[in-house]
């Protein structure tokens, strides 16, 4: 793929055009101040104006780019982003859930524990990986880590529940 | 004379042999730990100061700048090696150094991130022991007006650092300073964008920040591409590891010029070894001969913000310790780190404690060395790390990541912000947003903030007053002509569409 093709750009417009606005509409509620002295509103509205304002020009530029580019001559320019596959949904999942579940457990089940099932959850992210292997990942994993940062570090982390 | 003089007081204090002993300690444990992932070099130095407080007050010093030294060089190895930089230099790096060792050629990127970094040491010392004094005074009389400049400058330099449009870059920078606005505003205490929740009080954690949108999307990015997966040439020999003549002479000019600027910005307070490494790159992506490999795996790349990363470390002494202000997170640890051990900043220090000051300018140097001279040994060591399948590779990174975010404030949402924080890397990947200007910006917008407030309380309301200022105006024009040759650039470029494609097959 092109790196600086417009349907890209364009999304990527639409993303700094909605921040922007964004910040605008939240920044409206906090004062702005005088030049002279500048209220804690100033600098998020001048930001969310100018982020707004690089994203329109972005799309300009894209636009621009594609009406010059026989290349994209007659073809859409807004492209609905495709659904990711189940490949790519699956290994997200598995790594959200496994930092999720290790943030949930640290505290009540201790470092060992909570690494174990970080790495047990997000190691399923492969479909190849065999279950023996995600298990024996599950041990060893966290007991090196367990060894390099409390006992080989030092940091005062509680090991078990 | 009084630069050998001076330089003779340092080195008397760092070259003392219980000295270079708790130097090659700090070193050592240094790169062990910066090496991890995901541990990054703020965190390995946190972890590392209570050792520093079991020596005597000299030798705590040096060993403070091995453990500096080898935890920048382990997290340089780590950024070059798997993507995950751990501050906003090494991201600098990261570009081209992760494209090099993808290539293969990780062994010539690491030795040449500690080539660079000494050669830059080595100009930089000559330049703080002839002129610590007087660059003190200059740095005086920048006020909030040059500051804000010199920021704006530094800001869009890394917005010129993207590949693709320049007003992606800008745009991310703009996030990054918005996002540098969550939290507690400083003046009246308003909450700004958090929500409603008081986790956001304190503003978003820098390397939470760096973490995700680095490592966690980089974890994510290379899932997604499953079989796809960039196969990293790992068969390398020990005559791989070493530079080429021709990287050797590719990378000298690139370090000479990126420890000019970064000698000369971290001169200047507030200034430090992040922007330097960002305008450095940022320069030589303009000036190359090389440029059209900027990105896909250039040398050049990594030599020049590497020089002027260690350049500014050393120069930034001197505004860290006169003026009592950090040039960055990292210089910030170290000035606490030094005010345990009796330090008082102040601008006198020069001149009341030279021991102090020489001796530590001094250690930095040896520092360098001892990295210089352990690193050959370790980088076939380093690159191994690369040959572990991803699927075993992949849990123990996420692991590493986990237990370095949380070891840092015990702080369990710390963990889903990190998370959130590494799909939104991944969305920016998928949209080619690339996060460094966005990381310069976060970095910066506090000061920008507390700049602009104060030049604009000093001029009485009137804006003029940034072109008013003859230094400021500098940095402004400097500002406007650079942006201005890029425009030119694309717009040729835009021109000329079939070279835009060459560029872009791999």
């Amino acid at each position: 793929m092109h790196p600086d093709d417009p349907q890209t750009d364009l999304l990527a417009a639409a993303m700094f055009v909605v921040i922007g606005v964004g910040a605008i509409w939240i920044a409206l509620d906090y004062p702005v101040g005088t030049l002279r002295r500048l209220g804690p509103g100033a600098l998020p509205m001048g930001l969310g104006v100018l982020l707004l304002a690089s994203g329109l020009g972005l799309a300009a530029q894209a636009l621009l780019r594609a009406r010059l580019d026989p290349h994209w001559q007659g073809k859409p320019l807004i492209r609905i982003p495709k659904l990711p596959s189940i490949h790519v949904i699956r290994s997200t999942v598995c790594v959200v859930a496994g930092l999720g579940l290790f943030g949930l457990l640290v505290r009540p089940a201790g470092l060992f524990l909570a690494t174990a099932v970080l790495v047990l959850v997000s190691s399923r992210a492969e479909a190849g990986t065999p279950i023996l292997g995600s298990l024996a990942l599950a041990v060893v994993i966290p007991a090196a880590c367990v060894g390099i940062f409390v006992y080989g570090i030092g940091l005062p982390f509680r090991v078990w529940p | 004379m009084e630069i050998l003089a001076n330089l003779a007081t340092g080195f008397d204090v760092a070259l003392s042999p219980s000295a270079m002993l708790y130097c090659l300690i700090g070193v050592t444990l240094g790169t062990f730990i910066g090496v991890l992932p995901g541990i990054g070099p703020l965190a390995a130095i946190g972890v590392l100061l209570p050792i520093t407080f079991h020596a005597p007050q000299t030798e705590a010093i040096i060993m403070l700048a091995g453990i500096y030294y080898g935890t920048m060089y382990g997290g340089s190895t780590v950024a070059i090696l798997l993507n995950l930089p751990g501050t906003a230099a090494s991201a600098v790096v990261a570009i081209d150094g992760h494209q090099m060792a993808k290539q293969g050629r990780a062994g010539p990127a690491l030795v040449m991130t500690t080539l660079s970094s000494f050669f830059g040491g080595c100009v930089a010392i000559i330049v703080v022991a002839g002129f610590a004094p007087p660059l003190a005074q200059f740095a005086l009389r920048f006020q909030s007006p040059e500051y804000f400049s010199l920021m704006v400058m530094g800001l869009l330099a890394a917005a010129v650092l993207v590949q693709g449009p320049f007003l992606k870059g800008v745009a991310m920078v703009l996030l990054g300073l918005l996002i540098g606005t969550v939290g507690q505003e400083t003046i009246s205490g308003l909450p700004r964008f958090t929500f409603d929740t008081l986790y956001l009080y304190d503003g978003l954690s820098f390397v939470v920040v760096v973490i995700g949108l680095f490592g966690l999307a980089e974890v994510l990015r290379n899932l997604a591409l499953g079989a796809d997966r960039e196969k990293v040439d790992t068969r390398v020999g020990w005559r791989e590891l070493i530079p080429t003549k021709r990287d050797m002479k590719d990378s000298f000019m690139p370090t000479a010029r990126g420890t000019g600027i970064g000698a000369f910005l971290g001169i200047l307070p507030g200034a430090g070894p992040a922007i330097a490494s960002f305008v450095a790159y940022a320069l030589e992506k303009r000036v190359s001969r090389n440029r059209r490999n900027f990105g896909k795996g250039a040398i050049e790349g990594i030599a020049a913000p590497e020089g002027a990363n260690n350049a500014a470390a050393q120069t930034s002494f001197i505004p860290t310790l006169s003026l009592g202000i950090p040039g960055d997170a990292i210089m910030a640890i170290m000035l606490g780190a030094l005010m345990i051990h009796g330090l008082t900043p102040g601008p006198q220090i020069i001149q009341n404690n030279p021991e102090f000051f020489w001796g530590l300018i001094a250690s930095f140097w040896v520092g360098n060395l001892f990295l210089l001279l352990l690193n050959l040994p370790f980088v076939g060591l380093w690159i191994k790390i690369l040959s572990i399948p991803y699927s075993i590779l992949f849990p123990a990174i996420l692991s590493f990541i986990a237990i370095g975010i949380y070891s840092l404030y015990r702080e369990p949402m710390d963990i889903f912000m990190v998370t959130g924080i590494g799909l939104v890397g991944y969305l920016f990947i998928k949209l080619r947003c690339e996060a460094a200007p966005l990381l310069l910006g976060l970095i910066l917008s506090p000061l920008l903030e507390e700049n602009l407030r104060r030049s604009m309380l000093v001029s009485r309301g009137d804006p003029m007053i940034f072109v008013e200022r003859p230094i400021s105006l500098i940095f402004l024009i400097l500002t406007v002509v650079g942006v201005g040759l890029v425009l030119l650039g694309s717009w040729r470029s835009s021109r000329t569409p079939q070279q835009a494609e060459e560029g872009s097959s791999k």
